[in-house]
């Protein structure tokens, strides 16, 4: 039986934080992706998921994270980080202090974390997020979410 | 009927600066001649923003107010402003609401218990570090906690700003299978949240009695969340519409939160509050089992707030079961209202103490004011007396960073918003 894939898209109304979520909609919408829907592939959306993280990941074999980055610096680009990239990172913006980073570094001690967690962080800079803001209809560049489109097949498909 | 408008608000990601609190001591010869504590308080804000918003809109936004007892603030709202409507929901409605209220007790309970009580009293700087020794105690506290947002999900659609409470009742009634699910999981929870009152008595908590007035709801039939009278342990009993007759909120001059006062002296509300005055209306499974503590109860020592939560969680569960057994869904799940111009109040028991709401509404049922008393800002005035007793206590010759622990984990028993940051004071102690 193929092991179950599940994209969470993490992020919360507000503005440029909005953009996991923008991502896993285009993703359900994917023509690649629908013959995976249901029983291979899940995709779902998490609001400011604090620690309840962990039970959105449970009963997957592979998961994706998808949520925002904010740089002021380069370009906007995609990001892909590991789980132990994001438990040593230094900063990061979360609700009641106990955002993703806390809830895979709380998975990681109770040895409760799928057997694979890819996080990919859509890092925003200066245009995107401005069109962001502008005009939520048309906010991803059509080569990032082919991206991360390719990286849920491959997933699929290995 | 609410007219349509478009309204676009953009409000920027921020960290949630509710994270942060200050306190300022002031030591001479080796006594506290001045305490401040800062707590920021985002309530004040929604007051502004609620004015000109339809009736319909309150229960929405006011959800917003806190990420993790939105189901209260719903609470409060939909009381008061059925108040003015003189509109009577029904027993359907009212059975939900309260089990809503169970699932918000329990996922606040547990959150609290097990990410930011615990590891203090365990000797852990988190949750993380603690759950490496304690895995299947952190386990079953986040089980527990899923459990209370899969209830609050049942009703609202979703855990954070749930969206299925209405001035009238519920938007929708979920079905019996869902109901059936639901239930089933409720009763396996029980052995875990009898094991959690248990452990949380076993902790090593200090023995830190003060004397303090405990302010809560009390009901003649339950142990309460939606309705009630005020009472205190020293005798209060006052309609949640007087309100401001014996409790006042004055503004701290080194804060930007008001105080609150009940007769002109600090109070507390919460679990340990709850507790304190309302014992009598749980059932006796429940009163068995804290029976079995070493707890003498009502109690004095705001370190056995971490055991009345516990408590609170397994008297939630049993109540939810008992409001699921018998379930039907309700053919009409919200009754019609007419809106008219009025003030009304609404009192109702978020996980952390009474969350008091008062809305003045025109005709239109447009909102006039509003005016909202959360429990946290309740509780700052008897925060800064604990504080001072305490750390008086243990002793101010301990350093600053000793003393700044012992602080964070004096305002944890409380359970503020603040209190999610691990490290969320700034102490600035000046001696002299």
């Amino acid at each position: 039986m193929q092991p179950l894939v599940r994209v969470i898209g993490i992020g919360s109304p507000f503005a440029e934080d909005q953009i996991g979520w923008l991502v896993s909609d285009a993703l359900r919408q994917s023509d690649i992706l629908q013959p995976y829907l249901g029983e291979q592939l899940q995709i779902i959306q998490s609001d400011r998921p604090g620690v309840t993280l962990l039970s959105e990941m449970e009963g997957a074999e592979r998961v994706i994270l998808i949520d925002a980055a904010f740089s002021d610096e380069g370009e906007s680009r995609l990001q892909y980080l590991t789980v132990d990239e994001v438990i040593n990172t230094q900063s990061q913006v979360s609700s009641h202090g106990f955002g993703v980073q806390q809830a895979l570094a709380l998975g990681r001690s109770l040895g409760q974390l799928p057997g694979e967690v890819i996080i990919i962080a859509i890092v925003m800079a200066g245009p995107m997020a401005a069109n962001l803001l502008e005009d939520s209809d048309n906010h991803i560049p059509g080569d990032m979410l082919e991206m991360v489109e390719q990286t849920v097949l491959g997933c699929l498909t290995r | 009927m609410t007219e349509h408008r478009e309204v676009s608000i953009r409000v920027p990601v921020l960290a949630r600066v509710e994270g942060e609190g200050a306190l300022d001591i002031d030591i001479r010869d080796n006594k506290i001649s001045a305490l401040r504590l800062k707590i920021f308080e985002p309530p004040r804000l929604f007051e502004k923003f609620l004015e000109g918003r339809g009736y319909s809109e309150v229960p929405d936004i006011v959800a917003r107010i806190c990420g993790i007892c939105p189901v209260a603030y719903q609470m409060s709202a939909v009381h008061a402003i059925e108040s003015i409507f003189n509109c009577r929901p029904g027993q359907w409605v009212r059975d939900m609401r309260r089990l809503m209220y169970c699932g918000e007790w329990i996922e606040s309970h547990s959150l609290h218990i097990h990410l930011l009580a615990a590891p203090d009293f365990l000797g852990f700087n988190s949750v993380i570090e603690m759950a490496a020794d304690y895995p299947g105690e952190v386990r079953r506290g986040l089980k527990l906690q899923t459990l209370g947002n899969e209830i609050i999900k049942f009703l609202g659609a979703r855990s954070v700003h749930p969206v299925g409470v209405c001035v009238g009742g519920f938007y929708h009634a979920p079905d019996r299978k869902r109901a059936k699910a639901l239930l089933e999981k409720l009763r396996e929870a029980l052995p875990d949240a009898r094991a959690l009152v248990r452990w949380t008595a076993s902790l090593d908590l200090p023995d830190d009695r003060q004397k303090f007035v405990s302010v809560a709801l009390r009901h003649p039939d339950e142990y309460p969340m939606n309705e009630g009278r005020l009472a205190s342990d020293t005798g209060l009993d006052l309609a949640v519409a007087d309100f401001e007759q014996r409790f006042q909120e004055q503004q701290a001059p080194h804060s930007t939160a008001l105080h609150c006062h009940f007769d002109g002296s600090p109070y507390l509300v919460g679990p340990l509050a709850r507790l304190n005055l309302n014992r009598d209306c749980l059932p006796d499974e429940v009163q068995t089992i804290m029976a079995e503590t070493a707890i003498q109860w009502p109690s004095d020592n705001m370190y056995n707030s971490v055991v009345a939560r516990a408590v609170e969680i397994y008297y939630a569960i049993l109540e939810a079961v008992r409001l699921l057994e018998n379930y039907q869904p309700a053919s009409n799940p919200f009754v019609e209202v007419q809106p008219k111009a009025g003030t009304g109040y609404g009192c109702t028991e978020a996980p952390r103490g009474i969350l008091w709401h008062r809305y003045e509404l025109d005709d239109k049922g447009h909102v006039v004011s509003a005016r909202i008393v959360p429990p946290t800002s309740q509780n700052q005035a008897r925060i800064e007396e604990d504080l001072g007793a305490s750390l008086l206590a243990y002793g101010l010759d301990n350093d600053d960073a000793a003393m700044r622990l012992r602080a964070e984990t004096v305002i944890r028993n409380y359970d503020p918003c603040i209190s999610c940051a691990t490290h969320f004071l700034d102490l600035r102690v000046k001696r002299s």
